[in-house]
């Protein structure tokens, strides 16, 4: 049904298109304008933060072993479930005795976990975790995405129904399902997890680019193209592809978000990047039983989660805006 | 051009006119400051009257429409001005008491019937909804009033259209049930905006046609809101040249179109085409100006041919042409053979 | 009406068969498929006894029969770690799983829907700033980490609801189904506006207001039933966000339903019970699918006389 989202959007577009075309003698007056820019958000703007948190995630994920103060894999049991560095030593009172637990430092600025390795390391090097995933998946995905969606929108007929098919059946399958099967069968691995994530994101790429390259296929300059004589690989690499790209754009940005949000949940329910790798959704799930006495080893990397997903979405939201702003829904 | 209609109904109240719309302003308050989309415009409306609005789109004649039935979008106002309909100011009812105008007293038929019917709802159903609002008709009569409603606007087989989803039926039926919902109460005043510029040459003059079948039978009074002075020519007995916020010129048509006195009317008549000599059709050069920054003097002066050092400073003053009925609001009316 | 119910039956159809053979195939390309199911530490005549039921003798498509029949009747297999037929196991688990996300779809559409359209009607107002600070936030956290956060916040630091289980009444299902509900009720909120917001902006809904309609009506009868089809087709999203929150939530929680179930099978690495959850899941989310595909046909004119 996102297929006939899809189509409705482009029938809409090309009502608008209709429409301006018409009424030609009447440009946009500057009333118009000035009514579409007061109920529009503010595009111009660039988005600066977002961009610099990006920046700064491909940074951390670059240099983790510099930047990180300790080695994310050592454990040292001495340091072990040390608080955050403002957090003081406390007198608590087990079976009549009277313990102090440990003060933070600075040496672990954001505390350690069980075994005593520094939390604050492991989110960074969580961050090329992060990256490293999303960046495979959404090569993958779209360079499959893409080529399949242009080709079943360009040729049409058989071609199609079989590539759409394929997208339903892929669509259908609940990715978190596929990796659990896929964790039991094979053992969990950085590999495994991109092949069960792209093979799920590939399906939606392609479906927004066939309703793309359908539409650009009906226009005027592919009819001239071929009329020219070119070859139809000639059409869809010269005329088709450079006018989805801005759809691609688009769709990729917004998932960078989602697929960070997926392999952190795999990782979490252990069906995903194996520990000890310090996946944010490992770390989380390494703080689960300790949530009474330990809160910081699962609030930080969860955090972590949260900001790079939300800078994320909002550039996300800022392409679409930009490239598109008939794509309200994606 | 048209024939005027012979008034012979007596009018039921103690007003000038049917409609009285004085000195009306709808501003915008957009983030660049206050667009001035309508400027004070006043003009009036006789029942049985067919009046048209031309102008550029931007010129404000669809807000002065909106203004007219208190449905202007945020951001913007009715910052100024009465609308007097039948004696009684509309601008200053409740929202309840105006929900009972509109549709009942005056209605709407708007510009493009392929976005302007619910693509939810039957086509009889949205007929039939400002029946049931307005004049409580449920059932059976209700049924019967739908389909002659249909009928009047000559929807073949109306019986068996009554059922039909918008997008079963063609462009010009759509117009047709748009008209239909209009004029379904039997209100005082139809608002036409751009009735023709969704449909194609032929079934354009056909709806035309229709709508004027439609008021001698009713006895509306018409408000045409267009670009074409070919429909202002065809439809209406006096026309408002809208140009920035405001009317340049009014007047009767035949006076209008055989005299016209300010070059903004003399522009929108040169771009009609003109069977006779096969010339280029001609188009107005410039933009018009940004509501936000109106020019201090004559809103036309920067696009005028003939404008004199007078015109970018001051305003012109309404002038009495031809006719005692006919005004320019310019500085030289008249002098533009 | 019926020709397009049919096409679209036919898919469901044929995706849950391409479903099965995948999960088949899964099993057997893994090498010795027996290995998988049958326990460790079975004696080797329940490995020969194994052997000859999957008939791993026979070619690959009179296997894939043997299994399919064995699957439609019933017969999901024996749990390799609990020895108990899996389908009791999973009708069992079942009811606590479907208490829970009854409970978050429901509190997905109370909250999220009307939400969504009084923050349209009211655009600019302070609860669609807030409703779009929510939608923002709810869209950016993962819902295993909210529900660690809602078990620090209401069950460690103010002590107000359990942290975990089942026994002991609808307190404990307060906390798992706002945490599955999360992450949706964030979507459906921003959906409904957005498709709201351009509803709004339409010209039936312009001729609605010209008739004399009462804004309520404009809004609930006029824009909402225009609004509501990308909201319903979502809704078919809203069921993979509950299948896939079920299984993270429960874990969370521990909450002893199905997705528990499939999750302590992973770490048990009992197969039959992955398998048959698997299918379970995936028949129960292409239905879902399909019931919506007719919904949407049935409310939306267009599609259903096309």
């Amino acid at each position: 049904m996102q297929n006939r989202l899809g189509l409705n959007r482009l029938l809409l577009r090309k009502a608008r298109a209709a429409s301006v075309s018409d009424a030609a003698p009447m440009q946009p007056t500057p009333l118009d304008d000035a009514i579409a820019v007061s109920h529009k958000r503010k595009l111009h703007l660039i988005p600066i933060i977002p961009m610099a948190v990006v920046g700064f995630l491909i940074f951390l994920a670059i240099f983790a072993n510099f930047v990180s103060p300790h080695d994310p894999k050592r454990s040292n049991l001495t340091d072990s479930l040390t608080p955050p560095f403002w957090v003081e030593g406390k007198v608590i009172t087990i079976a009549g005795q009277d313990r102090v637990t440990p003060a933070g430092s600075m040496d672990h600025v954001l505390g350690t976990d069980l075994h005593g390795r520094d939390i604050l390391s492991r989110i960074i090097h969580g961050t090329r975790i992060a990256v490293l995933v999303s960046g495979f998946v959404l090569l993958i995905a779209t360079t499959i995405g893409v080529t399949l969606g242009v080709v079943s929108g360009y040729f049409g007929g058989k071609p199609d129904a079989i590539i759409m098919r394929m997208v339903d059946i892929f669509l259908a399958f609940p990715p978190l399902l596929i990796a659990i099967v896929f964790s039991v069968v094979y053992e969990p691995s950085f590999r495994n997890v991109i092949i069960v994530i792209s093979a799920f994101y590939w399906a939606i790429t392609a479906r927004q680019v066939r309703a793309e390259a359908l539409a650009i296929k009906q226009q005027d300059f592919v009819t001239l193209a071929r009329v020219a004589g070119a070859s139809n690989l000639r059409i869809m690499v010269k005329h088709i592809l450079p006018n989805v790209f801005p759809t691609v754009l688009v769709i990729t940005t917004l998932q960078v978000g989602t697929v960070i949000i997926f392999e952190a949940s795999l990782s979490f329910l252990g069906v995903g990047i194996p520990p000890p790798n310090p996946s944010w959704g490992v770390v989380v799930s390494e703080g689960r039983d300790q949530l009474q006495t330990a809160w910081w080893i699962s609030l930080f990397p969860g955090m972590a989660i949260v900001i790079a997903v939300l800078t994320m979405n909002t550039l996300g939201d800022w392409v679409r805006d930009r490239l598109d702003p008939m794509m309200q829904h994606l | 051009m048209t024939q005027q209609m012979e008034q012979t109904e007596t009018k039921s109240y103690t007003g000038d006119h049917l409609l009285d719309v004085k000195d009306l302003s709808v501003y915008f308050f957009t983030r660049r400051g206050v667009a001035r989309a309508v400027d004070g415009v006043s003009f009036h409306l006789d029942e049985g009257e067919s009046l048209g609005i031309v102008g550029e789109s931007g010129s404000g004649k669809s807000v002065t429409a909106l203004g007219m039935l208190r449905l202007v979008p945020p951001p913007g106002e009715i910052v100024k001005g009465e609308v007097y309909l039948e004696g009684e100011d509309l601008t200053k009812l409740s929202g309840r008491q105006m929900r009972k105008i509109r549709g009942r007293k005056m209605s709407m038929i708007l510009q493009d019937p392929m976005t302007s019917l619910n693509p939810s709802f039957a086509i009889g159903n949205q007929v039939a909804e400002s029946l049931s609002i307005h004049q409580g008709l449920r059932g059976k009569t209700l049924k019967n009033k739908v389909v002659d409603m249909l009928k009047m606007v000559r929807i073949p087989a109306a019986e068996a259209r009554v059922g039909d989803f918008p997008h079963q039926l063609s462009g010009g039926m759509r117009q047709r049930s748009a008209g239909a919902i209009g004029i379904s109460c039997m209100p005082k005043i139809l608002i036409c905006d751009e009735p023709t510029t969704a449909l194609d040459m032929t079934i354009q003059a056909q709806y035309l046609e229709l709508l004027k079948d439609v008021q001698e039978e009713t006895g509306v009074a018409f408000i045409f809101i267009t670009h074409d002075m070919g429909i202002v020519a065809k439809m209406c007995d006096r026309v408002n040249v809208m140009y920035a916020g405001r009317i340049v010129e009014s007047g009767p048509v035949l006076d209008v179109f055989r005299n016209p006195s300010h070059p903004y009317t003399i522009s929108l008549l040169r771009c009609l085409p003109r069977l006779e000599a096969v010339e280029r059709l001609e188009s107005i050069d410039g933009q018009p100006p940004d509501p936000h920054v109106f020019p201090s003097g004559c809103r036309f002066a920067p696009r005028c041919p003939k404008a004199q050092a007078i015109c970018h400073e001051t305003y012109p003053e309404t002038t009495v042409m031809t006719g005692t009925d006919h005004l320019a609001a310019c500085h030289f009316p008249g002098d533009w053979k | 009406m019926s020709r397009y119910i049919i096409k679209r039956s036919i898919h469901a159809v044929i995706t849950l068969f391409v479903v099965s053979i995948v999960v088949f195939m899964i099993v057997r390309l893994s090498g010795d498929p027996v290995l998988l199911l049958v326990p460790d530490e079975a004696p080797a005549e329940d490995y020969e006894e194994m052997r000859k039921l999957l008939r791993l003798d026979e070619h690959i498509t009179v296997q894939y029969v043997i299994w399919m029949r064995q699957v439609l009747t019933g017969d999901l297999g024996e749990s390799t770690t609990q020895r108990l037929p899996v389908a009791t196991l999973i009708i069992e688990r079942f009811p606590a799983t479907l208490q829970l996300t009854a409970l978050a779809f429901a509190f997905t559409l109370l909250i999220g829907l009307p939400i969504g359209v009084y923050a349209a009607a009211h655009r600019g107002g302070a609860l669609d700033f807030l409703a779009r600070g929510f939608a923002v936030f709810g869209q950016a956290t993962p819902n295993f980490w909210m529900g660690i956060v809602f078990i620090m916040i209401f069950a460690v630091w103010l002590g107000w609801l359990p942290a975990a289980g089942r026994e002991g009444g609808i307190k404990f299902l307060i906390l798992p189904a706002v945490t599955i509900g999360w992450f949706p009720v964030a979507g459906v909120m921003r959906l409904t506006r957005s498709s709201m917001l351009e509803v709004l902006n339409s010209e039936y809904v312009k001729l609605a207001r010209v008739k004399g309609v009462r804004e309520s009506l404009v809004l609930w009868k006029h824009a909402f039933k225009n609004a509501a089809l990308p909201v319903l087709t979502y809704s078919a999203l809203i069921i993979v966000f509950m299948v896939r929150g079920s299984v993270i939530v429960e874990t969370v929680f521990a909450w002893p339903g199905v997705g528990r179930l499939v999750l302590e099978a992973v770490y048990n690495r009992d197969f039959p019970i992955v398998q048959a959850v698997v299918l379970l899941f995936a028949t129960f989310f292409i239905t879902a699918n399909l019931m919506v595909d007719i919904t949407y046909a049935y409310l939306n004119p267009k599609i259903r006389y096309s």
